[in-house]
């Protein structure tokens, strides 16, 4: 079914007509491809079409919410009527009204610049992908036994229509592949993963950017260190963090407490404009930032996305928001409401956070560690709301005595981030690195986290290894 | 309410009629969902929500070709749109020739106690009133307290399954649901999030519970306490273990990984693989659990599995794929995506057999350790190896069998194989969590000895 915008902007009028003091519809046509392959079979391909519109609703000072795969103005219409009754419903229930900030209506069709569009490239061409990955893999070495390719994409349209006078039609899409790679010598077992993808790029990301070969070597590579490594040490060490991990960092540590819906019940409650970092330190959230991964115009409430500084010179300066913590926090509507998909309402979201270059050379960084760890690539990581951190590591080196050593298993770092944030002893300034990753905050969000090298003196993050420091 | 499982069972039957005249083999899963609930953010009521989500996935053989297809909408047209691009994307896929038939129609037993019928006659305006009366509940006991999040509601919903060999069955299920999420303020921020939920089959909702428990947690969450880098008697809360086992112990039970080679216990079937107290049951059949149903995603009827009992590993877990690949027979474990169309093992419910002792008594035995009821990073788990490094929190300091308060930023690493081999009480709290989309985990409160947990400086 084709989506008309004009459909849904008379559903939008329609909740105007019954008094809301804001109605949304976001409607959604994507064409969805999934191909899982393993050892060299295809587990599963699957390629769809998926159509369905988010109703939001803002009445009686709630929030009302219905998602609806039918189409129909008739259909939507009845949606806005059933949103509008829930919202009114819920704001009986609230002491004070929620109220929306202030946003002008932006007209536009935001255009895709694929070159290889994923819709038209042949499932045969995807799962070549896959397979010369896994091939590769066991070219570079016979102890790879097992590997997982998820290749995923979409391509579509998304339309957004508020009773603001806010009409967009968006084409967005997306091409994705995770990978695990499982090693096996003698009885000892291990592997690591590996995720890549672009939003600006289309297939061709995959035949210039990150070809088969390129990622089977990095992959393997990672393995293999995990194979030879030793077990890290349990404790609290100095270490360098190189971009993946600072980004990690950046996000699961502090970009979390930086979203304004979890910053009143979080650790940077009440911070803002204090020192909660060394002068010198910058972190951004920017969702312009060109060819990244969570880059986008518009975000899920029509709004403009935008470059936010979070920290600035060591201070708490910016928040992440939407339109109602906006108007709550007093603070600029940063174009942050994102939506998984149309089933989803919108929450505040990251889009791409890192931490900026500083002023010392990176192999400075590494000269007074007696002891310490590298750590270079990230197999997960999580936040709490008191600012504790976890960051699993799968790629990770012992510093001794200023140098890079053996590389050391799997291990998970943590802290409590607004400490580990002032004793940063040092910030690199000349690698710098974007990956792509994605949050789960109960809906998955594409998001691009980085950063430089970054020091961090020995005390705020602990590493949970199995074997006891005899410091 | 009407019944929808003899209507969406006439779809699947349909569209497996329509593409079995082109293909080799066909199975469509039919699946209608409906849930109402309202939610409180930072203490207000903020939003209502009134969702109907249905789905079909298709999934097809044609010369030893899988392919899938899936629809968000219930019509019959545009499921057969889905067999169409189900049997394209075969076409397009390699040939795997150890494929092998679909099963037959098999014995189901009834799933008991899972259908309320006073669910699917609730109002969203009831709920509205719910989550407002645990909401008050909550921040009537301090203004220090912060409601995060809470949220109460119900889903109901119906699925069908049929399939080209015969199988033809539909089922259904409600569920209703209330949580909580507090931080409390401390003089120098927030205590870490504590979580609390009540699921059940039935509309029994025990708001009670879920503010005695959170409030409980939250306020001693926000006493600090040392912990100490040792070897440590740890106690780990049903949820904490269930989340950590999600990622370590689970995929070396998988039979999928034991064919492929990354199950780590692949050839220790009738070995002692844990302490002889601990036993581990995937229970499909269970009375009321989230994850019973008549069959899983694959049709075969669900059943009991003994994973590990009395400490020695008995069976792995298995759908059609693997199970004959490894000449054995499903266990009723798979578990389908109907988007992307992956089936993949997963539990049902996923039992820790209980033990005599309450939490209070494992916790008052305990000289020096911790009592863990959140995790941070078992997802980052070696999902191979089983070594798992991760963060307690809350994790509440125990002293003299007293809990003393919460220690910020506890790492646990090791490895699941081990830990297993150190429990030494399991305890008689026996709750059930929701832990991956159609699991649950059923049971109490288990303590480990020997753990090796490294604390924060400072």
């Amino acid at each position: 079914m084709v989506i008309l915008i004009d459909v849904l902007q008379k559903a939008a009028d329609f909740g105007r007509s019954l008094g809301a003091t804001y109605t949304e519809l976001r409607g959604e046509s994507l064409n969805r491809s999934s191909i899982q392959y393993e050892d060299g079979r295809v587990r599963s391909i699957s390629q769809r079409i998926e159509e369905g519109a988010a109703i939001r609703v803002l009445a009686g000072g709630a929030w009302g919410f219905v998602s609806s795969s039918d189409l129909s103005l008739d259909a939507l219409k009845a949606s806005v009527k059933d949103a509008y009754s829930l919202a009114a419903r819920a704001g009986q229930a609230r002491r004070e009204p929620i109220t929306l900030a202030k946003l002008p209506a932006a007209h536009e069709t935001v255009k895709l610049k694929f070159v290889r569009s994923p819709a038209d490239v042949k499932p045969a061409e995807k799962i070549a992908y896959a397979e010369r990955l896994w091939h590769e893999a066991q070219r570079l070495d016979k102890r790879m036994s097992a590997i997982t390719v998820r290749v995923r994409d979409s391509v579509g349209k998304k339309y957004i229509a508020t009773s603001d006078g806010t009409q967009l039609e968006i084409n967005l899409g997306h091409v994705h592949v995770w990978t695990w790679l499982t090693a096996k010598e003698g009885a000892k077992l291990t592997g690591a993963r590996d995720e890549c993808g672009s939003t600006v790029q289309g297939w061709e990301y995959f035949d210039e950017v990150q070809p088969a070969p390129m990622v089977a070597q990095r992959l393997v590579a990672r393995v293999q260190k995990q194979l030879t490594g030793v077990k890290p040490k349990a404790g609290t060490f100095a270490c360098v963090l190189g971009p993946e991990v600072v980004g990690t960092l950046a996000h699961e540590a502090l970009g979390h407490l930086s979203e304004a819906d979890l910053t009143l019940q979080s650790a940077f409650a009440g911070k803002m404009g204090q020192q909660v970092a060394p002068k010198g330190v910058n972190m951004i959230d920017d969702g312009t930032l060109a060819g990244a991964f969570g880059t986008e115009k518009y975000d899920d409430e029509g709004a403009r996305t935008s470059r936010v500084e979070l920290i600035k010179d060591g201070v708490l300066k910016g928040l992440l928001t939407d339109r109602e913590y906006a108007q709550r926090m007093n603070a600029p509507v940063s174009g942050n409401a994102r939506a998984e998909d149309y089933r989803v309402v919108p929450l505040i979201r990251m889009r791409n956070t890192f931490f900026e270059r500083g002023d010392r050379p990176d192999d400075e960084l590494f000269e007074d560690i007696d002891f310490g760890y590298y750590c270079l690539s990230v197999a997960g990581g999580q936040a709490q709301t008191n600012a504790s951190f976890q960051v699993g590591i799968q790629e990770a080196f012992e510093i001794v005595k200023g140098e890079v050593s053996r590389p050391v298993t799997n291990v998970s770092i943590s802290g409590i981030a607004t400490d580990a944030l002032m004793k940063i002893e040092g910030i690199g300034k000349e690698k710098f690195a974007l990956d792509q990753g994605r949050c789960g905050k109960g809906q998955e969000a594409l998001v691009g986290s980085g950063g430089p090298l970054i020091h961090f003196a020995k005390g705020p993050i602990a590493f949970g290894g199995k074997e006891q420091s005899k410091e | 309410m009407i019944d929808q499982r003899n209507e969406l069972l006439a779809l699947a039957d349909k569209a497996v009629t329509f593409g079995a005249k082109q293909v080799d083999q066909i199975e469509v899963l039919v699946d209608n969902q409906y849930s109402i609930s309202s939610e409180v953010d930072l203490g207000e009521m903020s939003k209502a929500f009134k969702l109907q989500e249905g789905g079909a996935a298709v999934q097809c053989v044609v010369d030893h070709r899988i392919g899938s297809g899936f629809t968000n909408r219930l019509d019959r047209l545009l499921l057969e749109k889905a067999v169409k691009q189900a049997i394209a994307a075969a076409k397009a896929s390699t040939p795997d020739p150890t494929l092998g038939d679909l099963p037959a129609k098999g014995t189901y037993k009834e799933a008991r106690d899972v259908w309320d019928d006073a669910i699917p006659d609730k109002n969203p305006g009831e709920f509205v009133d719910l989550t407002a009366d645990l909401n008050r509940r909550i921040t009537s006991q301090g203004s220090d307290i912060i409601v995060g999040e809470a949220a109460t509601g119900v889903v109901y919903g119906w699925h069908a399954f049929a399939n080209s060999n015969g199988v033809s069955v539909a089922d259904r299920a409600t569920l209703a649901f209330a949580y909580a999420a507090l931080v409390a303020t401390t003089p120098t921020g927030v205590t870490p999030t504590v979580v609390e939920v009540d699921v059940k089959r039935h509309f029994d909702p025990d708001i009670d519970g879920v503010v005695k428990r959170s409030v409980k947690d939250v306020r001693l969450a926000k006493q600090p306490a040392k912990g100490k880098t040792a070897p440590s008697t740890v106690i780990m809360d049903a949820h904490s273990l269930a989340e950590l086992s999600f990622f370590t112990l689970l995929p070396a039970v998988r039979g999928e990984n034991v064919v492929r080679g990354r199950s780590a216990l692949a050839k220790r079937r009738g070995d002692k693989v844990a302490a002889k107290i601990l036993s581990i049951v995937d229970d499909g059949v269970r009375p009321g659990g989230y994850g019973t149903s008549l069959f899983d995603d694959e049709g075969v009827p669900r059943q009991t599995t003994r994973i590990i009992e009395n400490g020695y590993l008995r069976s792995f877990l298995w759908d059609c794929y693997w199970s004959h690949q490894a000449k054995e027979k499903s266990s009723g474990n798979a578990s389908r995506d109907l988007r992307s169309g992956v089936v993949s093992i997963q539990p049902s419910n996923l039992v820790i057999e209980p033990g005599k002792k309450s939490l209070e008594d494992l916790t008052s035995e305990v000289k020096s350790g911790y009592l863990i009821k959140g995790l941070q990073g078992a997802h980052s788990s070696n999902q191979d190896t089983g070594d798992f490094s991760v963060v307690g929190n809350p994790a509440f300091r125990i002293e003299n069998g007293q809990l003393t308060g919460c220690v910020h930023g506890l790492m646990m690493a090791g490895n699941i194989f081990d830990l297993l081999q150190h429990a030494d009480q399991v305890g008689s709290d026996t709750r059930e969590y929701l832990v991956w989309a159609s699991s649950s985990v059923i049971g109490p409160s288990t303590r480990f000895t020997d753990i090796q947990v490294v604390a924060r400086e400072g």
